[in-house]
């Protein structure tokens, strides 16, 4: 115990010659680097189309994306406003804003508590605390190139608009890593601190400040990029005041080496700069030994661990049903409960004072309530929908109860629909009665647009929720980043319904309500199966897959034009971007539905000819189409527009024959009595017509556009229901196109 | 009473249980043994509907365990191996929850979760997050839970796994008093001198196979072993890795 608390070598000393000597910090440091190094490598070799793979993608993705913005912003500042200067001002800003918000998401991290597997791990061996914060500080140098929140590619940025030589990436980097050193050694020493000398009754409560600090400090980095990309000229008249606050402040250690790289002294100069940084960092790193030290494992123990709690008694109240559970869970739970409150609002401080501007925000009801539904959205993945991650190993209590899982989700959904509901009450009606000139009744639709929002997106949280939720495996999380990322783009798809009007938010609304009911019905199903490792091995498409890609196809349009049209695009780009989006869908359907069996290509190929030619026969009785019938523009005949064309159709085909009537197929035959698979087909190939009818958007055509619609899209719908496969589909709609 | 017929369960490639058949009678106390990753726990959490079988049936009280689960689990009690609960709910406020869950109303809940409660000898500590609770109080309170409904049948996974020697004799104890109760229990279990203490009839499981079923008594008749061949050298005899 003594090797591994307060003090360095003591253990050491006590014992005989022959036990080894203690590990060395530079060791210790290489170990935790090759750990962490063949820890992330592994999880990538061992899933490679998995979430860790992903996220280290879209982590470097992410740091090129944010390079090239940055470098854009920092050219575009400097042409504008006299050059380097401004642009040394700017970078501090940026620089010091990244730091500041990563010093405070660290030491508001819980990577120190002794709850964490990896600090008991590594206290339980001969490693002091003094040795293991400075070995984590040193790691982090390395193990962090990219920093919690990208220093190196801002710093990369500035080198690229500066037109630096490549050498001066090396600076960027010796920057950077002293940078993580320092950030990492600072944040342990507040850690060791708290934990050692703050009470423990009030240490829960220091966390969770500390977690709003780090929430703002993040919020304030993301004000400063947002403010910095979106109005790069405001920001210049600004750099005056900006640079003689700097001036004050430590950023200058961080942008020096870059700035002194620019300067006559070159390289030399650069590394002369660093000195003060890298003294910096030894400063932290004996800072946080030393207090380590002094602290030793008093108290360290039991910080953050749920044993802390000891004594602690629940106050007395109603008897629990399934709601007030949910409420009294999320009551005791403070640090979520403090996210829950403050995270929001500190997005909509963000919006209004930050990215957006109140200006923006505030100029119609509609744009207030867009920003409501934004925040719902968000309050919506935070709260409800990691609700089966907060059931996790209790579950069983619920599932081996005489409820149904309906049930259950129920009152699920209620608890978190009044949170939700009441949270968009609170921000809408006093935004929406500032909006100058704004009506009683444009607030009220306003309002039943966010409540309904705000229950849509409850259910829809839970019911994905739901529908992920993977318990059999205690070691892995029920919820993935995938699944976060899918609520929040089907969820933010109805800012869509808020933006339209008539029609077009009348059939929106429908298809909403219909692809939540389908995804309840799925995460009911799977919540039922959550605990059993291969209850998710249900064959594609899923009725799933089918809603959330006949919502993309129905709210993607409509999206993509309003935001194209706020940047002034051209029409020629906007018609690139909307069949980008339309091949994208296909590509996304062909994943889902994979390649098929080559048994029966030829039989599918005659059906889908067969379908073509019917229908280009029966088109002029039907639908009073004549046989000179050709689709405007003449373009048309253009050899690769056409491909274009063949493109759309074939992704076209691949979402509604492919996915959509698939589902429809399989849901169909799994309720059809006695296996019905034709009255299934056929059920399916009406269904999934309606369906695409309702996300189709009316054009200007009028009927004769809805007539053609349906000469084009019955034919494959018929070719697929005949045969069984989406080739017969694409083959009548690629043959309808060619003789038109 | 508890009936499994061909019950097999398959993870990806690993057969966890193969074409298990066995039936416990009304009123009897039945042991589960067998090695770690034999199969008990699979078992358990088929006859719970918290896995779906891959191929045959599991019937208690002549309900499907899978189709007729929400009416098996009212008169059925489950304690699992590791019985987690809500950190931060009391226990009184998970006994309280449980008997909502089981239709109870607000006063009968309150009076049925006190009750459970003493019964289960939480006393203070009832009203503390169990969060704060040692694992004997944890596998205790989970016994409260799974008797709150008075379930004619409990299903015991591992009851004294993790106690030490007052808790598992409490446990055993309390087992005992349930099946003198006239209640049908199968329960899994490493302790095989309590096994033979408390069951009727043993059920001997390995690699996902059945070996044997009968009294102490018939398996030393059926593997020729001496009268006094004790249930634990039986057990090791026929777990005795092996062709099955």
């Amino acid at each position: 115990m003594s090797a591994a608390g307060g003090s360095d070598g003591a253990g050491a000393r006590a014992v005989g010659a022959a036990t080894p000597a203690a590990i060395g910090v530079g060791a210790l440091a290489g170990l935790l680097l090759r750990a962490r190094l063949r820890s992330t490598w592994g999880s990538v070799r061992a899933r490679p189309f998995g979430a860790p793979a992903v996220l280290l993608l879209f982590g470097l993705a992410s740091a090129a994306a944010y390079t090239g913005l940055f470098a854009a912003a920092l050219g575009a500042i400097g042409a504008r406003a006299g050059g380097p200067q401004a642009q040394a001002a700017v970078l501090g800003l940026m620089a010091g804003a990244v730091a500041l918000a990563s010093l405070g998401a660290k030491s508001s991290g819980e990577g120190l508590f002794a709850g964490s597997a990896e600090t008991e791990f590594l206290l339980a061996r001969p490693v002091s605390l003094g040795r293991l914060v400075a070995a984590r500080a040193l790691c982090a140098a390395v193990a962090e190139p990219f920093g919690t929140l990208f220093l190196l590619p801002l710093l990369m940025a500035a080198a690229l608009a500066w037109e630096l030589p490549a050498a001066v990436w090396l600076v960027a980097i010796a920057t950077s890593a002293l940078a993580q050193t320092t950030i990492t050694a600072t944040s342990q020493a507040l850690q060791v601190a708290v934990v050692r000398w703050v009470p423990r009754a009030r240490r829960t409560s220091l966390f969770v400040v500390l977690r709003l600090g780090a929430a703002v400090t993040m919020a304030g980095a993301w004000v400063a990029a947002t403010w910095v990309l979106r109005a790069p000229a405001e920001v210049a008249r600004h750099l005056d005041e900006l640079q003689a606050w700097l001036d004050f402040t430590p950023v200058a250690l961080l942008t020096g080496p870059l700035a002194a790289y620019r300067g006559p002294g070159g390289g030399a100069a650069a590394l002369r700069a660093l000195v003060p940084l890298g003294l910096v960092a030894a400063a932290s790193v004996a800072l946080a030994v030393g207090v380590a030290r002094r602290a030793g494992l008093r108290g360290w123990e039991e910080a953050g661990a749920p044993w802390a709690e000891t004594g602690a008694t629940a106050p007395t109240g109603a008897p629990l049903t399934l709601v007030r559970r949910e409420w009294r869970l999320l009551a005791r739970d403070r640090p979520r409960l403090a996210a829950l409150v403050a995270l929001p609002l500190l997005l909509f401080g963000v919006q209004v004072v930050g990215s957006v501007g109140w200006s923006v925000v505030g100029a119609s009801v509609g744009r207030v309530a867009t920003l409501v539904v934004s925040i719902v959205v968000y309050l919506g993945a935070l709260g409800p929908l990691g609700h089966m991650q907060h059931e996790r190993r209790a579950f069983w209590i619920l599932r081996a109860a005489p409820v149904s899982m309906g049930r259950l989700l129920a009152a699920k959904a209620r608890a978190w629909s009044a949170l939700l509901g009441g949270a968009a009450l609170l921000l809408f009606v006093p935004l929406a009665l500032g909006v100058p000139g704004a009506s009683p009744s444009a607030v009220a639709g306003g309002l039943g647009l966010v409540l309904g929002a705000a229950i849509l997106t409850t259910v829809l949280a839970v019911a994905i929720g739901a529908a992920a939720a993977d318990l059999s495996d205690d070691g892995q999380a029920a919820l993935g980043p995938g699944t976060v990322y899918l609520f929040l783009f089907v969820a933010g798809l109805f800012n869509v319904v808020v933006q339209v009007h008539g029609w077009d938010r009348a059939r929106l609304v429908t298809l909403y309500t219909g692809a939540v009911i389908v995804l309840w019905r799925a995460g009911v199903a799977r919540m039922g199966a959550c605990l059993d490792p291969e209850a998710r091995a249900a064959p594609r498409p899923r009725s799933t897959d089918a809603a959330i890609l006949v919502l993309i196809a129905a709210a993607a349009p409509l999206a993509l034009e309003r935001g194209l049209a706020r940047v002034e695009i051209s029409a020629g780009s906007a018609a690139i971007a909307q069949v980008v989006t339309i091949l994208g869908l296909g590509l996304a359907s062909l994943a889902v539905l994979g390649v098929g069996s080559s048994s029966s290509v030829l039989r599918a190929t005659l059906i889908g000819l067969a379908s073509a030619a019917a229908a280009r026969v029966l088109a002029p009785l039907a639908f009073g189409i004549g046989p000179t019938t050709t689709f405007p523009p003449a373009t048309w005949t253009r050899p690769e527009v056409l491909a274009v064309a063949a493109l759309v159709a074939c992704a076209d085909e691949l979402v509604w024959r492919g996915v959509v009537q698939g589902a429809f197929e399989r849901e169909l035959t799994t309720r059809a009595r006695g296996g019905d698979r034709t009255g299934a087909r056929w059920g399916a190939a009406v269904a999934a017509l309606l369906v695409a009818g309702l996300a189709a958007r009316p054009s200007p055509g009028g009927t004769s556009t809805i007539v053609s619609w349906l000469a084009v899209a019955i034919a494959p719908a018929a070719a697929r229901a005949a045969s069984g496969r989406v080739l017969a589909a694409v083959v009548a709609r690629l043959l309808l196109l060619a003789s038109l | 009473m508890i009936e499994t017929v061909g019950l097999t369960k398959r993870f990806g490639d690993k057969l966890a249980l193969d074409r298990l058949s066995l039936a416990v009678e009304p009123g009897e106390v039945m042991g589960f043994l067998g090695p770690n990753g034999s199969g008990k726990t699979t078992t358990i959490r088929l006859l719970m509907g918290l896995l779906r079988p891959t191929a045959g049936s599991a019937r208690i009280l002549g309900l499907d365990c899978h189709a007729d689960g929400l009416a098996l689990k009212r008169v059925v009690g489950y304690l699992p191996d590791e019985p987690f609960l809500y950190p931060y709910l009391s226990g009184r406020e998970v006994l309280e929850l449980v008997a909502g869950l089981h239709g109870m109303t607000g006063a009968e809940a309150k009076r049925r979760a006190e009750r459970a409660a003493a019964d289960a000898g939480l006393g203070e500590a009832a009203s503390a997050y169990t969060v704060t609770y040692s694992l004997g109080m944890k596998k205790r309170t989970a016994l409260a839970m799974a008797l709150i409904h008075d379930p004619q049948v409990l299903i015991l996974d591992e009851p004294t796994n993790g106690l030490d020697p007052r808790g598992a004799r409490e446990m055993r104890d309390t087992i005992a008093r349930l099946a003198a109760g006239g209640r049908t229990i199968l329960m899994s279990t490493h302790l095989l001198e309590a096994a033979e203490r408390l069951c009727r009839r043993v059920a001997i499981i390995r690699a996902g196979v059945l070996q044997a079923v009968g009294t102490p008594d018939e398996l030393r008749a059926r593997f020729a072993a001496a009268p006094d061949t004790s249930l634990e050298d039986l057990f090791l005899h026929v777990t005795e890795p092996g062709p099955s």
